[in-house]
């Protein structure tokens, strides 16, 4: 019998078949025969050990949504907060320009509500450019605060998460800053303009309740 | 042998699938999360890809849970998964028209095995070959090789079972996964790096017969 019909006795042998007394006699001459018989017990005591993989996290996510929408399952209406609801919109990759223009798109709407009405609506109110600035300076301290307490936290959670997932929230986040960063820009260059403390204190606020909703959602 | 544990988690699943049954949405995830990784882990190292690996295993729950009122129990309920799950794996491979090595195809064509390996010296494979190589070279084996040496040696499943699973003859998986052992062998010999080719005929010792092997379960 040739080596390689031995070899796939071999294979078998290794897998529990008996041996037989060909095998026997042939493993105690061939060589190569008695490595293939090692490589192979090697090999699948070594196949044995590989790990589990575990899956991203957004496929139960998935999974999930496509089972109440076919109805395999029912859930009842859970309670769900806005910015918790907006935010689990950013799952799916495609909506990421879409989730950050309408944080944008919300922040304008609500600067120009503001600025109507009150261009509008509001009789000249006199305070000390100082005590605008005071009050100014004193919520952002406090937006400050409560974003460095935050973060350390948000931070962590989204380093739990897979990259892609942890890119598009930091990313979002960053987006975030940006317009932080604008707003300041423009109160330095705008200091009598009410329109744009309200615009760098709603980027703020709009900062934290990401933060939070990522540090407190159960879904990520 | 069952421990105590085995059967807590059998248990688990028992309820987790009557749940599935009637509808709960806790239990469904209690049975993904009980299955999630090695069925992911079938798709990966079958597909080597991890965004098909996903939508496969997505598809695979899917089936499963659409299905799970036709569970009977005949046979274990990972069984039935994996042949669900090798299946839905199975003919997206066929749809893509990748490396085609069929299951069915006999073990008869030498062409289609390696030629080094027969006479070669002893690769000495004992503990040389790391973990990231051997998947590399899994990954690199046809696919109805692939399929029978992931469920063979790696999910420990008997050939009866993967015959069950795939629908093929056990002769058919014991010829399959013998060739999967050889393309595997002559790829980590290829890698030289790996192995001690330090064995020579003066130092060969003979295998001992009474060394007999148990099966992997």
């Amino acid at each position: 019998m040739k080596c390689i019909e031995m070899q796939s006795r071999i294979s078998d042998w290794v897998d529990g078949d008996p041996a037989g007394m060909e095998l026997e006699s042939h493993l105690r001459t061939c060589q190569a025969c008695a490595s293939f018989h090692a490589d192979v017990t090697a090999l699948k005591q070594q196949a044995s050990t590989l790990d589990l993989i575990d899956p991203p996290g957004r496929l139960w996510n998935n999974l999930r949504s496509q089972l109440v929408s076919e109805g395999v399952i029912r859930v009842q209406a859970e309670k769900q907060s806005f910015w918790r609801g907006l935010l689990s919109g950013v799952w799916i990759p495609s909506l990421k320009p879409a989730f950050s223009g309408a944080i944008l798109a919300l922040l304008f709407s609500t600067a120009f509500f503001y600025y109507y009405v009150q261009r509008d609506a509001q009789p000249a109110k006199v305070s000390s450019e100082a005590q605008v600035f005071q009050e100014l300076r004193q919520a952002e301290l406090h937006y400050q605060q409560a974003i460095e307490a935050l973060s350390e936290v948000s931070r962590r959670k989204i380093e739990t998460l897979d990259p892609a997932m942890a890119q598009i929230l930091n990313d979002n986040l960053a987006t975030m800053d940006y317009y932080v960063k604008e707003c300041q820009n423009a109160v330095k260059s705008n200091p009598d303009n009410p329109l744009v403390h309200r615009y760098l204190l709603t980027a703020y606020q709009k900062k934290i309740e990401i933060m939070q909703s990522i540090v407190n959602s159960d879904v990520l | 042998m069952e421990n105590g544990k085995t059967l807590s988690a059998k248990a688990i699943e028992e309820e987790a699938i009557r749940g599935c049954i009637a509808g709960d949405a806790r239990a469904f995830e209690t049975l993904y999360n009980l299955h999630k990784r090695r069925v992911y882990s079938l798709c990966l190292r079958m597909v080597n890809s991890p965004a098909e690996a996903e939508d496969l295993a997505q598809e695979a729950f899917m089936q499963l849970f659409r299905k799970i009122g036709t569970f009977r129990g005949e046979s274990a309920f990972s069984t039935w998964l994996h042949r669900l799950t090798v299946n839905i794996v199975l003919m997206h491979l066929r749809k893509k028209g990748l490396d085609e090595t069929s299951l069915d195809q006999e073990p008869d064509d030498e062409d289609d095995l390696p030629k080094k390996e027969y006479g070669s010296a002893d690769l000495n494979l004992a503990g040389a070959v790391d973990r990231v190589t051997l998947e590399q070279a899994i990954a690199g084996l046809p696919k109805g090789y692939r399929t029978i040496f992931l469920l063979h040696d790696v999910e420990g499943y008997e050939h009866n079972e993967i015959a069950d699973i795939v629908g093929c003859s056990v002769g058919n998986s014991k010829s399959q996964l013998f060739k999967a052992r050889l393309k595997l062998r002559a790829y980590l010999e290829a890698k030289g790096k790996l192995f001690e080719k330090k064995q020579t005929k003066a130092s060969f010792k003979p295998v001992s017969l009474s060394n007999r092997h148990g099966s992997s379960g």
